[in-house]
């Protein structure tokens, strides 16, 4: 494939297996009572768009193993669900305020009402899962909420330790502890289950899903460092989020664990003090002076050759899972989506 | 701040794995330090998080034959086809009320590359089944082995009747060679003969392939060989 038509490979897959889970997602989210505290804010998230990486790459999977485009949507239906879910409980979590170039719920609406609605999106999710049984059966629909369950549980375990390192105020990390954070937190449910899940449904077998446990983690970890990477250098119109907002948060990036690594003893201190302290009481001259250090030590170019490191490990390991598949379209999405990632603006 | 606790130096003589020569280029070539280091310290994670959850699963299925086990299995068994009887009388009703509102269990998308629809799958019991469904697959397998080989076949319904090849066999392991020696050839009356040949020097292990339609390409199924120790 050249080079120039991989983006728009995915370009185009990612329009098209989006918007066939756009489609049937709004069957769980039709206006219903209680609208105005519950209902209405369900759909909020879900109809800010998105990429939609996830249900495309599970629907991808499940067809290059053989199965029907209509065989996965409800699983990848569930996955948007559940992701609108995380992002909910995750901006309150975060003190996030924006998503999606808007206000977050929780600052649109107080915590509780948006901690209930994230309740309601998980619930719902659970609802898609099981609306599989009809056309998968009901051993195929049980191995996939099973998977389900490990995927929630993995990603918690990883929110959690993320979670731990902002209360402690951890400032001696190593990048071996943030790849095995991202594995929980974000692979997961971003690339692993997706392409487990895509897999059970193609084959009717969960022979060996433990194989796609490399090449998701991999890929994984390369989106979410190029995310982070966005979140200091994107474009705001396009990222949708606030610009430097993990800055703002004192997150755990691969940047801000470099830094830490590579500052003086005077400039370790203001960090951890500055790390220390929650997010409301950080000034807009403190964030800066962390940016303008990242970018002295290096820390920019850093992350993004990491980056690279891993979507080549992801590739590598595309080659081994894949290499046995008739060359298809959706095989081909699967091997552009991993340089698409480190291409996204 | 000397006292601070520092990442000790990464040990750079003995990767986990080969990584370097996957990109073309050996050790000490032109890669970039951060990025060999990162790909790396990847495998080191992942091949850990691997072996935890092996250790894990080790743990659950470490399960004693007495007795008691019996017993329990017994019990366990009967309330596994009691569960059975249910899921498949569920399965009826929605097949009732399918067809007592007009609808069809399986839309056929046109858009699904001109697929047909599959009438039935494994597993999912009588009521995907219409009577276009093709007949079963008679299925006859010559495996030649030193060493014990346990054989899976899953083929869709589709693959009836069907010229079909299979993909040499991978074992999860790169490093393990495949297994190329297989033949998918139709025998005397529709009958499938899948002929394997496991080399001597084949290492114990799970060897997976996918079988597709020789004319069309399209995966009809998976074929998988259980290679034990001797």
């Amino acid at each position: 494939m050249s080079a120039a038509a991989a983006p728009n490979l995915v370009v185009a897959t990612l329009t098209e297996y989006g918007g066939l889970t756009r489609a049937a997602l709004g069957d769980y989210l039709q206006p219903r009572e209680p609208r105005r505290h519950l209902y209405d804010l369900v759909a909020d998230y879900p109809s800010r768009g998105g990429r939609m990486l996830r249900p495309t790459l599970c629907i991808a999977t499940a067809r290059a193993f053989g199965a029907g485009r209509e065989d996965a949507v409800r699983t990848a239906v569930a996955l948007e669900l559940l992701h609108n879910a995380f992002l909910v409980h995750d901006d309150v979590e975060d003190e996030s305020d924006e998503r999606r170039g808007r206000p977050t719920l929780h600052a649109l609406h107080g915590v509780p009402l948006a901690v209930n609605v994230g309740d309601a999106l998980t619930l719902l999710g659970l609802r898609a899962l099981m609306d599989n049984r009809l056309r998968l059966g009901p051993w195929l629909t049980m191995r996939i909420l099973e998977e389900a369950e490990r995927m929630a549980r993995e990603t918690v375990e990883g929110q959690a330790v993320e979670l731990g390192w902002r209360r402690d105020n951890a400032t001696e990390l190593t990048e071996a502890d943030y790849l095995q954070m991202v594995l929980k937190k974000t692979c997961w449910y971003t690339t692993i289950w997706p392409s487990r899940v895509g897999a059970l449904i193609g084959t009717r077998s969960d022979r060996d899903l433990d194989r796609f446990l490399r090449f998701g983690f991999f890929l994984g970890a390369a989106f979410q460092i190029q995310d982070d990477l966005l979140n200091l250098l994107g474009d705001r119109a396009r990222y949708g989020k606030e610009i430097d907002g993990d800055v703002w948060e004192g997150k755990r990036t691969v940047m801000l664990i470099h830094l830490l690594g590579a500052a003086s003893p005077e400039e370790h201190a203001r960090l951890a003090d500055f790390l220390v302290r929650p997010r409301a009481a950080h000034e807009a001259n403190e964030v800066q002076w962390i940016r303008e250090r990242m970018d002295a030590h290096g820390s920019i170019e850093y992350a993004r050759q990491m980056a690279h490191g891993l979507a080549g490990a992801a590739l590598h390991e595309y080659g081994l899972l894949y290499a046995g598949l008739p060359d298809t379209r959706d095989k081909r999405f699967i091997d552009a989506l991993v340089t698409w990632v480190l291409e996204r603006a | 701040m000397s006292d601070r606790i520092r990442r000790p130096p990464l040990d750079r003589t003995e990767p986990i794995r080969a990584w370097s020569a996957l990109f073309g280029s050996g050790p000490g070539g032109s890669l970039n330090d951060v990025v060999s280091r990162s790909v790396e310290l990847g495998y080191r994670v992942i091949d850990e998080y691997i072996r935890q959850g092996q250790r894990v699963a080790e743990r659950f299925n470490d399960r004693s034959y007495g007795p008691e086990t019996v017993t329990g299995d017994i019990q366990e068994l009967g309330a596994r086809m009691a569960q059975y009887a249910s899921d498949f009388f569920g399965l009826w009703l929605d097949f009732v009320q399918v067809v007592m509102s007009g609808g069809t269990l399986r839309e056929t998308s046109a858009a699904e590359d001109g697929a047909r629809a599959r009438p039935a799958a494994p597993g999912n019991g009588a009521a995907r089944r219409t009577p276009e469904a093709p007949a079963p697959t008679r299925v006859r397998i010559e495996i030649v082995s030193h060493r014990p080989a346990e054989v899976s076949l899953d083929l869709r319904p589709e693959a009836a009747g069907r010229p079909l090849v299979a993909q040499g066999l991978r074992a999860v392991d790169p490093a393990k060679p495949k297994l190329d020696d297989v033949a998918l050839e139709a025998g005397p009356g529709g009958e499938l003969l899948v002929r394997i040949r496991v080399p001597g020097d084949a290492p114990p292990g799970t060897y997976n392939g996918v079988v597709v339609d020789a004319e069309t390409s399209r995966p009809l199924g998976t074929l998988s060989v259980r290679v034990g120790a001797v």
